[in-house]
């Protein structure tokens, strides 16, 4: 058997993925080490990649010449103040532009595409498929399901015992989705782990798997003797 | 209901791995929203200008990695230029990489049929900048070109120079939406993860998405569409008897559950 | 009022509703200083938002070597925790992420990582399902059945059972799902609108921290 840079890597991924399933009998430090590992490596890739990110964005046009960008690179360096108690109020600046820019991006596209579009798609909807006037309603009742400014359980009146049998078809209409969903995130899940899992039944990794179980076994008896 | 919880992870790996290691090979049916998705690509006329983002988180790679492959696959096999780049994660530049330095780019030539623009922090403000004008967040791409020197780039100013927009993501497909395919009224098609789908779907139906794909199931079928069975088709076999045991153990707990009420 | 407490207070509220103003004027009004105007403030936000990263990393670090230096329990894995960011961060702005070495470690080490914690969440979802998803009323019922439907159209198994079970599973998607998936869609984009036009007005000042003397 050759042993080259694809087999190790396996073999390390393999180790990894059995460390972090140790957890699933109980915590352990095996799982603690692979998770303070998963925690630095992601965050530093995190750092490297909007470092680069940054780099391109501003300091190479500004090494090029375009001497503006200076002013987005002090803003960010200002957000830093943070740290310092005496000036941290000042990184509310860099942060308001993020808030501002943001916040403005939002109302006007959530306007459009998650309200406008939407009630068009809705119109637009073809009526003669009688599945499609059960969305309208559906659609209807668990909007109304969220208002609570008016009407609702408990109160008295024509519109309030209206408004509360109607939320209650909302609601019923939100279990429907939240079933969907829970189907959907079943198969989500299910992905990740058979991803791992395939991993560590193909060869290299599978025969770590055995070694594993033997070291648990023993490291199990090991404990019981401890104990008793 | 008083037992060890560890009996039902072994169970789960077990209906996850035997499927593995014998895999049974049931016919996976094309849904509309991944055909959707196929045809967009397919149908796109010579010349046209696509982006495509694989625009991922890590946690994501087993069902999106799949799936990427193979719309990347179909891309690059269409007389079209392909713009990529990344708004969503810093997972997404080295996923891109991965694949591309996998695939190639085929008869592609970088820098006039294909590009790769790097990641851009922040999400939907990136997204706007580009959408709106790319070079007031692009002057060098992935590898330090600057764009001037991309004759494909001298082609693209703004998202209305696409004519498809495809991103593979985790889930982050609303600020795409808010801005560019709505104000620019540009085709879109989106691959991602399973819990996701069910709210995409929205979209779809009232015409702002084309194509929709889910999750490792949509990976799978976008797999035989394009004639190239992978890693995802295989592994909808593990999904089949890992969620007929979880269907089929509910149903029995819930029968336990009210016979042990009845006796009360 | 003192300076400070304008640059504090008074500052960050204008720049919010002069670029919340000038962001969403800029959809509708083609008029060329304004879209200038608003192209390089989203252009500037890309560069902030990418120093804004570094402000969690500290945070984090900052905990870390507290647990370190203090000595406390599991401080190797703290330890551990900061070399490793430490290592990966500088080698990576140093050989630039295209390092063939640093995306063999990614694709080998972080990757199975990331993807196993999060696959152990299958686990714990069977487990859940198995040990708590009761009929005990209707809505229960609408969701178990809403649930097993759906899980029967994404799986192959499903059509091989009865081949009507995709079509079910997918109608259930396409009009109950989808209705009450665009209320709360059209819900969320209400609340956002509202929530946005009074952060822009000033209403809203939670993302600025105030403290109690600089409320008044």
């Amino acid at each position: 058997m050759n042993i080259d840079a694809t087999m190790v890597g396996a073999l390390i991924a393999g180790a990894a993925t059995i460390a972090i399933y140790s957890y699933l009998y109980e915590e352990n430090a095996v799982y603690r080490l692979a998770e303070s590992l998963l925690i630095g490596l992601a965050t530093g890739n995190v750092v490297a990649i909007t470092w680069d990110a940054v780099r391109r964005a501003a300091f190479v046009p500004l090494v090029g010449g375009q001497v503006i960008w200076i002013i987005p690179i002090v803003l960010g360096m200002i957000m830093y103040l943070y740290f310092l108690k005496q000036y941290s109020y000042l990184y509310r600046i860099p942060l308001a532009f993020l808030v501002g820019v943001g916040t403005g991006l939002t109302i006007r596209g959530s306007v459009s595409a998650n309200l406008i579009d939407q009630l068009v798609g809705t119109i637009n909807a073809d009526f003669s498929n009688p599945s499609n006037w059960l969305m309208l309603l559906g659609i209807v009742a668990s909007t109304l399901y969220f208002v609570f400014t008016f009407g609702g359980q408990g109160k008295t009146g024509y519109y309030s015992q209206f408004h509360s049998r109607f939320s209650t078809l909302g609601r019923w209409f939100l279990m429907a989705a939240f079933g969907a969903t829970f189907g959907n995130v079943v198969q989500g899940r299910i992905s990740s782990a058979w991803g791992r899992v395939g991993s560590l039944l193909t060869p290299p990794a599978i025969y770590e798997v055995p070694i594993a179980i033997a070291i648990f076994v023993i490291y199990l008896i090991y404990r019981k003797r401890k104990h008793t | 209901m008083k037992f060890d919880s560890r009996w039902i992870y072994v169970a789960v790996f077990l209906t996850i791995g035997i499927p593995i290691l014998a895999p049974i090979g049931l016919p996976v049916l094309i849904t509309p929203t991944t055909r959707g998705m196929f045809d967009a690509i397919q149908n796109l006329p010579s010349g046209s200008i696509m982006y495509l983002g694989i625009d991922f988180l890590a946690v994501s790679q087993p069902e999106l990695l799949p799936m990427s492959t193979a719309v990347y696959k179909q891309a690059i096999s269409r007389p079209i230029s392909i713009v990529m780049a990344c708004f969503s994660t810093t997972d997404c530049p080295l996923f891109t990489q991965r694949i591309i330095q996998q695939i190639g780019y085929g008869s592609k030539k970088y820098g006039e049929d294909i590009v790769f623009l790097g990641y851009f922090p922040g999400l939907e403000t990136p997204i706007a900048a580009f959408a709106k004008d790319v070079r007031s967040v692009v002057s060098v791409d992935a590898f330090g070109t600057p764009i001037s020197q991309l004759a494909l780039m001298n082609r693209v100013k703004s998202a209305a120079d696409f004519n498809l927009w495809v991103v593979m993501t985790s889930g982050d497909y609303v600020p795409y939406l808010r801005q560019v395919q709505s104000p620019y009224h540009i085709k879109m098609a989106f691959g991602t993860s399973s819990p996701e789908y069910p709210t995409g779907l929205v979209y779809y139906q009232s015409g702002q998405i084309v194509g929709l794909l889910n999750g490792l199931r949509g990976a799978a079928e976008y797999e035989l569409l394009i004639h190239s069975p992978g890693s995802a088709a295989g592994g909808m076999d593990a999904q089949s008897v890992t969620q007929l045991f979880i269907i089929v153990a509910v149903i029995g707990a819930n029968a336990l559950y009210f016979s042990r009420r009845k006796k009360k | 009022m003192p300076a400070s407490k304008t640059l504090a207070r008074e500052v960050p509220l204008i720049i919010t509703f002069l670029l919340g103003v000038l962001t969403v004027a800029d959809y509708g009004v083609q008029e060329p200083t304004l879209q200038g105007l608003s192209s390089t403030a989203q252009s500037w936000v890309v560069v902030i938002a990418g120093f804004a990263v570094g402000i969690g990393v500290i945070n984090l670090l900052r905990g870390q070597w507290y647990r370190v230096k203090t000595r406390q329990k599991g401080w190797y894995n703290n330890a551990l925790l900061i070399t490793t960011l430490a290592l990966t961060s500088v080698w990576g702005i140093i050989a630039t992420t295209k390092d063939p070495t640093y995306s063999y470690v990614y694709f080998n080490l972080t990757v199975p990582l990331t993807v196993t914690v999060f696959g152990m969440l299958a686990f714990y979802i069977a487990s859940a399902a198995v040990r708590s998803l009761r009929l005990r009323n209707i809505d229960a019922g609408i969701m178990l059945v809403a649930a097993a439907l759906v899980m029967l159209r994404n799986i192959p198994a499903g059509a091989a059972i009865w081949s009507s079970l995709p079509a079910i599973g997918g109608w259930v998607l396409d009009y109950p799902n989808l209705a009450a998936q665009r209320g709360i869609v059209i819900g969320i984009a209400i609340g956002v609108v509202a929530v946005g036009v009074r952060t822009i007005l000033g209403y809203e000042r939670g993302y600025l921290a105030l403290s109690g003397e600089e409320k008044k």
